[in-house]
């Protein structure tokens, strides 16, 4: 209720300040937060003596707010805001750009949050904005995409960039048994998760005996998480490399837009799409048997982990020192490694016979 | 009508109609001259499973483009052209998800929603008088928010839509995609009512000479108007086909698209002055860039050089332009010299 309110205030104010302006500025920045109290349970004060959960607050910023996926780790985020009994809100640009993110980020220190958890577009560029949070004594944790090293507290990554490397040419496998062709289509040569995993998965189709029925396009096609670009995209790839067999992206847009283009090119069966995807968005290629798999990691758990884990930094229960132990209760315990890093890595792999047991 | 021809024949096309003629096939021109490179360095570029794949890519932005250039034509842009569109597949397949019922009568829905979307924009440049590119790049923000808001982050999923959008999307026509059909029927037809109806040479001489047309006793807003509302409709019904074609509809589909459709139009021949240029040339615009694109994967290129090279092709289509436009002027300056002496 609370929420929904806020929502369509935060809409609003879209639409008013892009009105405005006549200019393609539309920040959404989070609503005045001095009329609280509105949710209920004033929850139960774990930590009696550290600073009284309510007075926490924690801000997430995704790449952009226009996105399911976002959308589904938002929704974790809620639910350990209202679990610690904090004041958690979601903030961000509805473009995906860059220079978007760093004014969402500036616009959020004056703010003064105790935390921010972030989804960093291009790693470097949004670091000077995280680095003046950092120095006003705000924690920094990023998940998803991680941000420069220094920028930031803690990163969680969802999978390590190893293990998603691994589930994404497993997918591939899945979908094409006797191997073949594959080639790469990432966001932006400056996301820095997607460029790790297109060279781990080159590195291992060289190295690993178990993907050497594979081989790969080295150029990697770079499509924005836009829908139609990864489409022409797909389409060109398959011109380009007649024996192409599968198409590899991390994006969670480019990798269903690319299986529909197959689809429309009659190529089904032929050529498959693979990489990250939210369940519903490929239920269909699945259920049709156009694709055979795709894989995700549970994106509301991160964004719970994200959370917790930022709230811990900030009551100081945790530290970002390598072995400190994060206790996120019932979505596990994680251990922090060298360099800030936290690895969540549950992989998921949609497929024909689990893909029914997924709601996002 | 005979009021607008004689405009026409006064002030634009007739005087340097050569210089127009001769830009069209300049376009057409630097296309096989594309094509011949293309083919040289990968001789698969030929074949025609390519080319029919390259002409399925372009289906959408020439659509896009034939609207854009009821806008162009008046002197004016359509910034929001993207947004339009994202906003109307998100819209309407969002209803036809919870009215199944609706079936085909949602094109109507596209239209209706295009001609709003249109006729604010052909307000806020006629009536408030905001200059075009100001006017369109609020409403791009503006109709972009609407999607963001009403989607509220939610995607309408590929299951979620009409089976026979779905089909249409994949149909296949003598070999060649149903939207290549689509486009084809709705360029000319454009095309058509451009030369041939009262209105269409309006467009015309009124982007040639807004005085010259006012004095013709013209009505610059409804012509204006008129154009965006065109516009709108088209980009609505192009929406429409290509959050079908893309299956997962998100509130960001086709934005950022209004920089490869004014791409095309530049491109094509359509003049960034108003006034001259074909709704023909600017779908051929399309082609060219589809080809540009296509032949840069086929060579491995990475996807700096293939905005480079965009970029090249835009600047050297306006520099031509511009060349053509000089030339007209004097063509027209000489003749009205001889009709005072």
């Amino acid at each position: 209720m609370r929420t929904q309110r806020q929502r369509k205030l935060a809409g609003v104010s879209v639409i008013a300040i892009a009105g405005m302006i006549l200019a393609a500025c539309s920040t959404t920045a989070p609503t005045a937060p001095g009329d609280d109290s509105g949710s209920s349970s004033s929850a139960e004060s774990s930590g009696g003596d550290s600073p009284n959960p309510a007075d926490i607050k924690i801000f997430m910023a995704p790449k952009f707010t226009g996105l399911a996926y976002f959308e589904v780790a938002r929704a974790g985020g809620e639910k350990a805001g209202s679990e610690l009994g904090i004041d958690f809100q979601y903030i961000g640009s509805d473009k995906p750009e860059t220079t978007e993110q760093i004014a969402t980020l500036t616009n959020a220190v004056p703010q003064s949050p105790d935390a921010l958890v972030v989804s960093a577009i291009d790693g470097d560029a949004v670091a000077p904005a995280l680095k003046e949070a950092m120095g006003k004594g705000i924690k920094v944790v990023t998940y998803d995409a991680d941000a420069a090293a220094d920028a930031r507290d803690l990163f969680i990554n969802q999978l390590s960039y190893e293990l998603a490397a691994k589930t994404m040419l497993d997918a591939a496998l899945l979908n094409s048994p006797d191997g073949g062709l594959v080639a790469f289509i990432s966001a932006s040569p400056t996301a820095p998760n997607h460029t790790a995993h297109v060279k781990i998965m080159k590195e291992l189709i060289d190295t690993d005996p178990a993907y050497s029925s594979l081989s790969y396009v080295d150029t990697v096609q770079f499509a924005g998480d836009d829908a139609t670009k990864s489409q022409q995209l797909a389409l060109d790839l398959i011109q380009a490399h007649p024996d192409l067999k599968v198409i590899i992206s991390s994006s969670a847009v480019s990798a269903p837009a690319a299986e529909q283009a197959i689809i429309n090119a009659g190529k089904a069966g032929q050529v498959w799409a693979t990489g990250f995807a939210l369940p519903s968005s490929v239920r269909d290629f699945i259920k049709s048997g156009d694709s055979v798999a795709f894989a995700l990691w549970d994106p509301a758990e991160l964004g719970y982990v994200a959370t917790i884990a930022a709230y811990q930094l900030v009551t100081g229960e945790i530290t970002t020192d390598p072995g400190t132990v994060i206790d996120a209760g019932d979505a596990g315990q994680y251990t922090v490694l060298e360099g800030g890093e936290v690895q969540y890595n549950k992989p998921l792999m949609f497929t024909a016979d689990n893909i029914d047991d997924f709601d996002f | 009508m005979s009021a607008a021809s004689g405009v026409v024949a006064r002030f634009g096309l007739a005087g340097g109609g050569a210089a127009l003629r001769v830009r069209f096939i300049g376009v057409i021109v630097f296309q096989l001259l594309l094509m011949a490179v293309f083919t040289l360095a990968r001789p698969r570029f030929a074949s025609w499973d390519n080319l029919q794949s390259v002409l399925f890519t372009a289906a959408i932005l020439a659509m896009a483009a034939a609207g854009q250039t009821l806008v162009v034509l008046t002197g004016n842009l359509d910034l929001s052209v993207g947004s339009i569109m994202g906003a109307t597949a998100y819209v309407v397949f969002d209803l036809t998800g919870t009215m199944p019922a609706l079936g085909p009568w949602v094109v109507l829905i596209a239209v209706l929603i295009g001609l709003v979307l249109g006729a604010v924009n052909g307000f806020l440049v006629t009536t408030l008088q905001i200059p075009s590119i100001v006017a369109t790049l609020g409403t791009l923000s503006v109709y972009r928010g609407f999607v963001s808001f009403y989607a509220n982050a939610k995607e309408v999923t590929v299951g979620e839509l009409p089976p026979w959008t779905r089909s249409l999307a994949a149909a296949r026509v003598l070999g060649l995609s149903s939207y290549v059909w689509i486009a084809v029927v709705l360029v000319i037809a454009v095309g058509v009512m451009l030369r041939g109806m009262p209105w269409g040479r309006e467009l015309y001489a009124y982007g040639s000479n807004p005085r010259a047309a006012y004095y013709y006793g013209l009505s610059s807003t409804r012509i204006v108007v008129t154009g965006y509302i065109g516009a709108g409709i088209i980009a609505a019904v192009v929406g429409l086909l290509l959050g079908a074609q893309v299956g997962n509809i998100n509130s960001l589909l086709a934005s950022g698209i209004e920089m490869q459709v004014l791409a095309a139009v530049v491109i094509g021949g359509v003049s960034i002055w108003g006034g001259s240029g074909s709704v023909y040339g600017a779908a051929l615009g399309a082609v060219v860039l589809a080809t540009i694109n296509n032949g840069l994967v086929l060579l491995g290129v990475q996807e700096y050089y293939r905005l480079l090279f965009q970029g090249l092709a835009i600047v050297a289509a306006v520099a031509v332009d511009a060349l053509v436009q000089r030339r007209v002027l004097r063509a027209t300056r000489r003749r009205s010299v001889g009709v005072a002496a």
